[in-house]
């Protein structure tokens, strides 16, 4: 056994056993079944499926003692032909499964930055066409690979032709991520180059070296995601879902960094925590996207905003209280307050 | 000769002063009169303002829109009620104007306001111009580009309020509290994308027939290639519906629009106008 084998079936050993742990955590975790949470458990299914085929490969490489072309003449027709089977089938569960691996991760990172399904549908044929072709070609050259020397290199064309596609839908990945920030200057909670970072180099030491890396990549990159989505988890109140003092303090932090900057807030007063938790549901209903609610610990609920005008603050409240009767006010940042002094007088 | 308010109440005495389109605008949440009547309660003068910034972190500055008198005694009457009133109040900072009327300006200058000349930030385009820019011509458009007029008013104001909510006003401050009934549903063009809208290009038809662009904002993955649809969209359907004469404003006070009024209509410039400001007491 040589030190490929090894490490490339530790490798692979390890991604099973970081998925296996991180959709155990996920399923512990409480809240609700959102689009992101499924989309992100897809993405881990197909993640784990991958490392276990990655796994059983490097164990049928142990088990054949790492067969090269010059011994195909000492096996039997049986032992070919079946040698033949596994290996395209190896093949072509590789191939699909990469294509579904980064549509489920492009799938993820649309919704997660702009909760647009539709813009994946409009485009999917279009957009997945080019990754599908190469894919369905690679696919069909499998079998010439094994026939003869010619059609080995015909396959290896058509695996790089893949691979760089590949590649490019991965790029089309910060394709979005750099669409996302020209319009938002925030992206908490989600940092897709914890992704990026260890799947395209699992990928890259895979393709250069022979080394099983891939799978390990794609399962570091999984489980990082999914570190940076649940600290979230951290700085909220359970029974209402809005956001706890302690975030106050993450922003707080951030404001420091200058990368907070509120302009505005809007403040509910519930009477109780009853109704609180009552009105939780229909404020976090008319909210629009980057506004948190934080409960403070006097009970109230108060809302940072970019908003630099009252106006849209006057929707919100009156769209609320048109569904729940509740005291509410707006306040606005001074030009001579930095965010921090804002929060402090707001919170 | 007295001064008094102008409200809804008594709007229609000042119509004749006012034009049919200030008088619509004189019904929104930012924009105040004061009007002169005579001894038999005819009216004499109206001065509007629109208050700016007053519910902003800004400092509150305040844009006459119209002086109009028949001799200096009225004129300064209603300066007079102007600084007692919504000056005070409102905690004016600055008051300021852009009028055409030379005699408006001087009036204003009197009074202790700066005047000068200046190239107006609003440019008057046609509609068939724009019908002949190379935007104006594409007659593609995808399914989930529409107008506002299919949409409910819970989604208008949900777009509205998310477009707001990420920084953008367009031209004007009051469009929180603007119905959809106020643009012109048919040429206002929006991006319907599932079950959000996440694009609009809001337009105003005044009384007078002129059309008015107020909110241009798309976002979303592909919110580029949206705002050049909304864009062919409105134009097209605008050249179905009204005559290419028709005269469209375009405020190009933001440099985004200005840098798209230069692309589409190259070496147009605004017409001459007169301005000039004040620092109020404060």
């Amino acid at each position: 056994m040589s030190a490929r084998q090894y490490v490339s079936f530790a490798a692979d050993l390890a991604a099973v056993l970081l998925v296996i742990w991180q959709l155990i955590s996920m399923r512990r975790l409480p809240g609700e079944n959102t689009p992101q949470r499924a989309y992100f458990h897809r993405l881990s299914v197909v993640t784990l499926i991958i490392s276990v085929l990655y796994l059983l490969k490097a164990y049928a490489d142990i088990q054949i003692g790492g067969l090269v072309p010059e011994d195909f003449g000492m096996l039997s027709e049986a032992d070919l032909k079946a040698w033949y089977a596994a290996a395209v089938l190896a093949w072509l569960v590789d191939i699909f499964l990469t294509v579904v691996f980064l549509f489920m991760w492009i799938t993820l990172m649309c919704w997660t930055l702009f909760e647009d399904r539709e813009y994946l549908r409009r485009r999917f044929w279009v957009g997945f066409m080019p990754l599908i072709v190469s894919a369905v070609f690679t696919c069909v050259c499998i079998p010439l690979a094994l026939m003869s020397e010619q059609g080995y290199y015909v396959f290896l064309v058509a695996l790089v032709v893949f691979y760089i596609v590949r590649t490019l839908y991965f790029l089309l990945s910060l394709w979005l991520l750099r669409e996302y920030k020209r319009q938002n200057e925030y992206l908490r909670f989600f940092n897709p180059w914890f992704f990026f970072i260890p799947v395209f180099a699992g990928w890259v030491i895979e393709d250069v070296t022979g080394w099983d890396f891939s799978a390990l990549g794609s399962a570091i990159g999984v489980v990082l995601i999914y570190i940076s989505i649940t600290r979230v988890q951290r700085y909220m109140d359970m029974e209402t879902e809005f956001y706890n003092m302690d975030f106050v303090n993450f922003l707080k932090g951030l404001a420091r960094k200058k990368k907070y900057d509120p302009h505005s807030a809007m403040i509910f007063m519930p009477d109780s925590p009853e109704e609180r938790k009552a009105f939780s549901g229909i404020l976090r209903s008319q909210l629009p996207k980057d506004c948190e609610p934080i409960l403070c610990g006097d009970g109230r609920v108060v809302v940072l905003t970019n908003a630099r005008h009252r106006g849209p603050l006057a929707m919100v409240i009156e769209d609320v209280q048109a569904l729940y009767e509740i005291k509410a006010d707006s306040v606005l940042k001074k030009k001579t307050e930095t965010a921090e002094e804002f929060m402090e007088r707001v919170l | 000769m007295g001064t008094i308010e102008i409200s809804e109440d008594n709007l229609d005495d000042f119509a004749a002063l006012l034009g049919e389109d200030l008088c619509e605008d004189m019904k929104r949440i930012y924009y105040g009169g004061i009007g002169a009547v005579d001894d038999d309660e005819k009216a004499v003068g109206a001065f509007v303002y629109e208050l700016l910034h007053s519910e902003s972190e800004e400092d509150t500055k305040s844009r006459i829109c119209m002086v109009r008198s028949d001799d200096k005694q009225t004129a300064d009457a209603m300066h007079a009620y102007y600084l007692q009133t919504s000056v005070k109040e409102d905690e004016v900072v600055e008051s300021f104007y852009e009028l055409e009327s030379e005699e408006e300006a001087k009036a204003l200058a009197e009074h202790g306001f700066t005047l000068e000349k200046k190239e107006d930030d609003v440019i008057a385009v046609t509609l068939g111009e724009l019908g002949q820019t190379e935007v104006g011509k594409k007659h593609k458009f995808p399914d989930y580009i529409g107008n506002i007029g299919d949409l409910t008013i819970l989604q208008f104001r949900d777009a509205v309020k998310q477009i707001l909510f990420k920084g953008h006003m367009g031209v004007i401050e009051d469009i929180a509290f603007l119905s959809k009934g106020w643009f012109d549903a048919e040429i206002s063009a929006c991006v319907s994308s599932g079950e959000r809208v996440t694009g609009l290009f809001l337009i105003r038809r005044t009384p007078s027939g002129v059309l008015i662009p107020v909110l241009f904002f798309a976002y979303g993955p592909e919110y580029r290639k949206n705002l050049g649809y909304m864009l062919s969209y409105s134009i097209q359907m605008a050249l179905r519906i009204y005559p290419p004469e028709t005269v469209v404003r375009i405020s190009r006070k933001s440099p985004a629009t200005r840098a798209l009024t230069e692309k589409l209509i190259p070496g147009r410039i605004g017409s001459e106008i007169f301005c000039g400001s004040r620092k109020e007491a404060g």
